[in-house]
């Protein structure tokens, strides 16, 4: 690809990154009460989307919302100041909260909720906005309706070859699946339209969280002694760590040796896969929330290694990595404002942020 | 404060049978003392064993509550609700019986019913829940069964309580009421069976000396 396709986004790019919130900084909010992280908040990139949602009540919710609202609107200026694949490759990412949302709608119109309800738990991410939900949630009111207006759409195709399924058995997961095997295969589709160097970069940062994601179900289906069976088909689309590796993993009696069946798989690729399987086999005996969090973090690592690793200016890996970096930067936030309102302490909360290795 | 006196006929016969009522009150009480005392031991058996569940059903459900935090802190609050409202909520049921416990009284017994656990897939979504929210409902789930153990524990606490109530209310009965009512009757007809035995004593002295006086003037007219 050529440079000039990141003329416009690099500089934007440069400039949120340097609106990123320094971790030392974060690190100091972490036991600190809500009005002080507040008036942190409202000094920092975030303050107009704070002001606008909070106003004077400083709510964990409302918080939240503002994080979401701000990363939407850096989201959207990347969108906008990106073209060709670039911007492709984007869209695709952007459709992880698409899927999100419409999971969302799906679950909570199962579950019978009013459209205000269920308008409260959409985040304002995606193009499955606000407004967009309550347009289509004003016109249908069941799965199936939904479904229907989502026909001419992005994934009204996926969704409906897997809705007889869930009339059947009333069972959400192959509808929620086949959403995100085709937003992950998306993104890996647009990958393959990008330029070598780039293709390589992308594969690896986006690469690992799906890797992550799929290691993650087959540690939940292990750790919750639920069927194998059916776990292949609830698996993401693969990228570095393909079928066979997943398939001899699935197949280990126990947490232990899936982690270190997948570690032997991963000696020969990528340094951060090695790393992040290394310390998971070291962690094996944690709970597995622990591992849960090593895998979530892999991403974060993979964007850092990656920062590292190719100085050159303009690459693909600079805006996924910061991607990855703000995505990070608001779950520590939410995290530390979760945390005060929930008065746990100082040590657990720094455990639970996505904090670069060694700090 | 003296007891009240029962209305009887104050005879001896009556005397001899308030007398037995009293023993048999009397060993009617020794008898609800001694059950009262084997129902105090089982109650602080039963106390023990309750203490012992809630302190462990504590512990989990703080760590319950705890994962539950964690999920929030790691996936959002509002994601956390989410996945709360929609999940669809675990029935349990619970079957009462009773059963026969100690001293042949009978407890309420509850059981709870377990059912099919669906294998095959989470409760939660795999994609987006936090494991931490399986990890906080799979330990509540371990500890229902000490939750209702719990309950019908506290209910056999509550009826053992009632019991015990009844026997020391019909212990101090007998002790405060019935004894010193019977006591109180039996030194009445002791003391009215003595004034008749006085009075008898008196009138037969009087007979005697009215006889002797009669017999000493009969003698003197035979004499002239």
């Amino acid at each position: 690809m050529k440079p000039a396709r990141y003329s416009t986004i690099m500089p934007r790019i440069a400039l949120e990154s340097l609106k990123l919130i320094d971790i030392d900084e974060l690190i100091r909010l972490v036991g600190k009460n809500l009005e002080e992280i507040f008036s942190f908040l409202v000094n920092t990139t975030y303050s107009e989307e704070i002001v606008s949602t909070c106003g004077d009540v400083v709510e964990p919710g409302l918080l939240e919302e503002a994080l979401f609202q701000n990363f939407a609107k850096t989201f959207n200026n990347l969108l906008k100041n990106s073209s060709g694949y670039i911007n492709n490759l984007l869209m695709s990412v952007l459709h992880k909260f698409d899927a999100l949302n419409l999971k969302t709608m799906f679950r909570m119109v199962q579950a019978g909720m009013d459209v205000e309800d269920i308008l409260q738990h959409i985040i304002p991410l995606g193009t499955y906005d606000r407004i967009k939900c309550q347009a289509i949630l004003l016109k249908a009111n069941t799965i199936s309706a939904i479904l229907g207006s989502l026909q001419e759409q992005d994934f009204g195709f996926f969704l409906k070859q897997k809705f007889n399924f869930q009339i059947r058995f009333g069972d959400l997961t192959p509808l929620e699946t086949a959403l995100d095997k085709a937003v992950f295969k998306g993104i890996l589709d647009e990958i393959k339209n990008l330029n070598r160097k780039d293709k390589k970069i992308a594969t690896n940062i986006m690469g690992i969280e799906i890797d992550t994601i799929n290691v993650k179900i087959i540690l939940k289906f292990k750790a919750l002694m639920t069927n194998l069976d059916n776990i292949k088909e609830n698996l993401m689309p693969v990228a570095l760590i393909d079928e066979s590796i997943l398939e001899s993993a699935i197949k280990e009696a126990d947490i232990k040796s899936t982690l270190q069946r997948l570690s032997r798989s991963v000696e020969t690729k990528h340094q951060v896969y090695r790393n992040v399987f290394a310390k998971l086999v070291k962690e094996s005996d944690s709970p597995i929330s622990r591992l849960e969090f090593i895998l979530e973090k892999a991403p974060l690592e993979m964007s850092f290694f990656e920062l590292k690793k190719d100085m050159r200016y303009y690459n693909i890996g600079y805006i996924l990595s910061f991607l990855n970096m703000k995505w990070a930067e608001i779950k520590n936030l939410r995290c530390v404002i979760n945390a005060m309102a929930r008065n746990v302490d100082s040590d657990k909360t720094l455990d639970l942020l996505f904090l670069p290795e060694n700090y | 404060m003296s007891a009240e006196r029962l209305e009887v006929h104050p005879t001896r016969l009556e005397l001899l049978a308030l007398k037995r009522r009293k023993t048999l009150a009397e060993g009617i009480a020794d008898i609800l003392q001694k059950d009262l005392e084997v129902l105090i031991i089982s109650l602080v058996k039963y106390r023990e064993r309750a203490t012992f569940l809630r302190t462990q059903l504590y512990d989990v459900l703080l760590r319950s509550y705890s994962q539950f935090i964690e999920a929030e802190m790691v996936s959002g609050s509002l994601k956390v609700k989410e996945l709360a409202v929609t999940t669809t909520p675990k029935d349990f049921k619970v079957e009462t019986s009773s059963s026969t416990g100690v001293l042949g009284i009978q407890f309420p017994s509850l059981k709870l019913i377990k059912q099919e656990v669906s294998k095959h897939k989470p409760r939660l979504s795999l994609f987006d829940a936090p494991i931490q929210l399986e990890e906080a409902a799979s330990k509540i789930n371990d500890v229902i069964d000490a939750i209702v153990e719990l309950a019908s524990l506290l209910a056999a606490i509550r009826e053992l309580l009632e019991v015990i109530s009844l026997k020391r209310r019909q212990i101090n009965r007998i002790r405060f009421k019935i004894v010193p009512q019977l006591d109180s009757t039996i030194d009445y007809i002791e003391y009215i069976l003595e004034e008749i035995e006085q009075q008898d004593a008196i009138r037969v002295r009087v007979l005697q000396r009215k006889r002797k006086e009669r017999s000493e003037k009969s003698d003197e007219t035979s004499s002239l």
